[in-house]
């Protein structure tokens, strides 16, 4: 198949809904969704090329989905989401991508913007003393053994809340209660234990942040309210993943399933796309290692919520239950997960892959806690450090038409290497400051990486699955102050 | 032709890398990583880890040896400056990463790289030589 092609034949279904028709080995058309200026970029790279490569997989599900913030990624777009039959389909490490469980989560609190932004620069420089960020940052305190390494990968938040890195309260606000079933440490190798190790609690680098922002504008008010959020509150987002330990499971679960592939006489239109049948051993170790990882990252962003709330209470000299900085939802972007749709009327149990996708079940849905299963899955959009993020909700017709899935993000615009380019003779640190962002960054070059201009605008994005229905707007935040890896 | 240089990728970052034969190319895949990690220069060969990799071809090679140079980078902190082959078969690569002990530091990295990855891999040869790009995960 070829990127021209694929772009002559391409349908409009309704406003912002596109058709890549079945074509060359697709064995199921192409489906995503984009407003008339994102189809413009969205156009520009191989990454329609990449949503028809995954609809040739074995056992896809429906259609090769695309969120409206889907990038070129490798392998698998970014911002694409696809299901397999558990029975007669596959599992693919390149679906769910390096960063395991990359996601993220928001808290609020009882401040309200004027508390807090007098204080901005003492805030994030204390967010940015106490959470480890940059390469090869550690935190010195905590120091894994290898059999507390082996319960993080079992446990995930749970194992850092027992630990007394936040409430119990907090697991109820995570997607999976903060620990996939079915972890198994045996599929994670030695060198990726070793390769986490030290790293959890640890920020990241590249577009990993913690962000405090505050709540700029309610859509909702009802669900809003619902979630404990109102005009002018202070949040705080903290985006990262399994970090080294993740990428290391996927780097060796790719090099093990390439092989796996040829055995199960999978021919595919790219290496990356290696995968295995979702119930063949091969197959079984990947989900194993990756719900390992998964759990990782999710008590990862659990030690690193407690240090931002000790952070607060220190700068702020104020008690805990001031500040509150409740934790209203934690949502993974790259993952792949067992779960029942309705598939030609009939529910059915998929593997479904979200890369650069959020999960976005509504009200009712029974994976949710019940307190969300009252609300509503909220569904976390960060955008870009400069601009605005957005709290949106699950949808019934994310279910019928996504696999309960919708965007992450804004979705990169321009390459690192030109954005390094035209932050070049540029202080990005002062123009985010003219614009009332204070931030703090690990690496200069991560800022210029990371810079407003390197992404789409996340409004347009927001507002295209809004329109697509598959999650709608609850309330827009606006960032004061950011920490950068 | 260029040992290496960096190509446009949208999300991630990319290598054209071309070498005389296999083993060169190997050897300026693992420079050219180095390059997107920091600036070479300002390091020096101090210090070898022995490096041992199978896989099912020179892609295979290509992809495990540059992982492993990004384990040791991030797990033990030694920066790999290029790679001595010592022995290369289809289906194994046994060499000598040459470079530093690393202490991060942020001043001097250039890209935090995750993973060396297998789209869209192919290597090829002809009159030229050896040459491929490689997409790598940041």
């Amino acid at each position: 198949m070829k990127l021209d092609d694929i772009l002559v034949s391409l349908q409009q279904v309704d406003e912002v809904t596109w058709k890549i028709p079945r074509q060359g080995d697709m064995r199921v058309d192409g489906v995503f969704f984009a407003s008339p200026p994102l189809l413009k970029l969205i156009r520009e790279d191989q990454s329609l090329l990449q949503v028809a490569n995954v609809a040739t997989l074995p056992g896809i599900q429906k259609y090769s989905l695309a969120m409206p913030d889907i990038h070129w990624g490798y392998g698998f777009p970014i911002g694409g989401v696809a299901a397999f039959d558990v029975d007669n389909g596959v599992v693919s490490p390149g679906g769910v991508g390096y960063d395991i469980n990359c996601g993220v989560r928001l808290l609020a609190s009882n401040l309200e913007k004027g508390d807090v932004v007098p204080r901005m620069r003492d805030l994030v420089a204390g967010l940015f003393q106490n959470v480890p960020s940059g390469v090869g940052s550690r935190r010195k305190d905590l120091r894994l053994q290898r059999r507390d390494e082996v319960k993080v990968l079992e446990e995930g938040a749970r194992w850092a809340v027992k630990q007394g890195y936040g409430e119990e309260e907090d697991l109820a606000a995570i997607e999976s209660g903060g620990a996939l079933p079915g972890a198994d440490p045996a599929a994670v190798s030695d060198k990726a234990l070793e390769r986490g190790r030290s790293q959890v609690g640890t920020l990241g680098s590249g577009n990993h942040f913690i962000e405090i922002g505050y709540v700029d504008e309610v859509f909702d008010e009802e669900t809003a309210a619902a979630l404990g959020l109102f005009p002018g509150q202070v949040t705080v987002s903290v985006h990262t993943g399994s970090r080294g330990l993740g990428y290391q499971v996927c780097a060796e679960s790719i090099g093990k399933l390439k092989r796996a592939t040829i055995r199960y006489g999978f021919e595919l239109p790219d290496p990356q796309l290696c995968c295995v049948p979702v119930k063949s051993p091969e197959g079984q170790e990947y989900l194993g290692a990756m719900a390992g990882a998964a759990n990782f990252a999710f008590a990862n962003r659990q030690l690193i919520t407690h240090w931002v709330r000790e952070s607060f209470a220190q700068v702020l000299r104020v008690p805990p239950r001031t500040h509150a900085l409740r934790l209203i939802y934690d949502v993974a972007h790259n993952i792949a997960k067992i779960e029942r749709h309705v598939i030609d009327g009939q529910e059915k149990t998929v593997c479904v892959h979200r890369k650069g996708a959020t999960r976005s079940f509504p009200a009712g849905h029974p994976d949710l806690s019940p307190a969300y299963r009252v609300i509503g899955q909220p569904v976390l959009i960060p955008g870009d450090m400069g601009t605005a993020s957005y709290v949106m909700l699950g949808t019934t017709t994310a279910m019928e038409k996504t696999f309960g899935s919708s965007c992450h993000g804004a979705g990169r615009v321009l390459s690192r290497k030109k954005a390094v380019q035209a932050a070049k003779g540029r202080s990005i640190q002062r123009e985010l400051e003219n614009r009332g962002v204070f931030v703090m960054a690990a690496s200069r070059g991560t800022l210029a990486e990371e810079m407003p201009d390197a992404y789409k605008d996340v409004s347009q994005v927001v507002d295209t699955v809004h329109a697509a229905g598959i999650s709608r707007k609850v309330a827009r935040l606006r960032p004061l102050g950011v920490v950068k890896g | 032709m260029k040992p290496y240089e960096q190509v446009e990728h949208t999300a991630d970052l990319a290598l054209r890398v071309t070498g005389a034969g296999p083993a060169e190319l190997l050897d300026h895949a693992v420079r050219g990583l180095c390059s997107l990690i920091t600036d070479p220069r300002a390091w020096r060969e101090e210090d070898a880890r022995d490096v041992d990799v199978q896989g099912g071809g020179l892609e295979d090679l290509l992809v495990e040896v540059l992982n492993e140079m990004l384990f040791l980078l991030d797990a033990r902190q030694f920066l790999a400056l290029r790679l001595e082959v010592l022995q290369l078969d289809h289906d194994r690569l046994r060499g000598r990463f040459h470079g530093q002990a690393f202490a991060p530091d942020p001043a001097r990295i250039r890209h935090v790289v995750k993973a060396a990855t297998y789209h869209g891999l192919a290597v090829r040869h002809g009159d030229e030589g050896w040459s491929t790009v490689i997409v790598f995960d940041t």
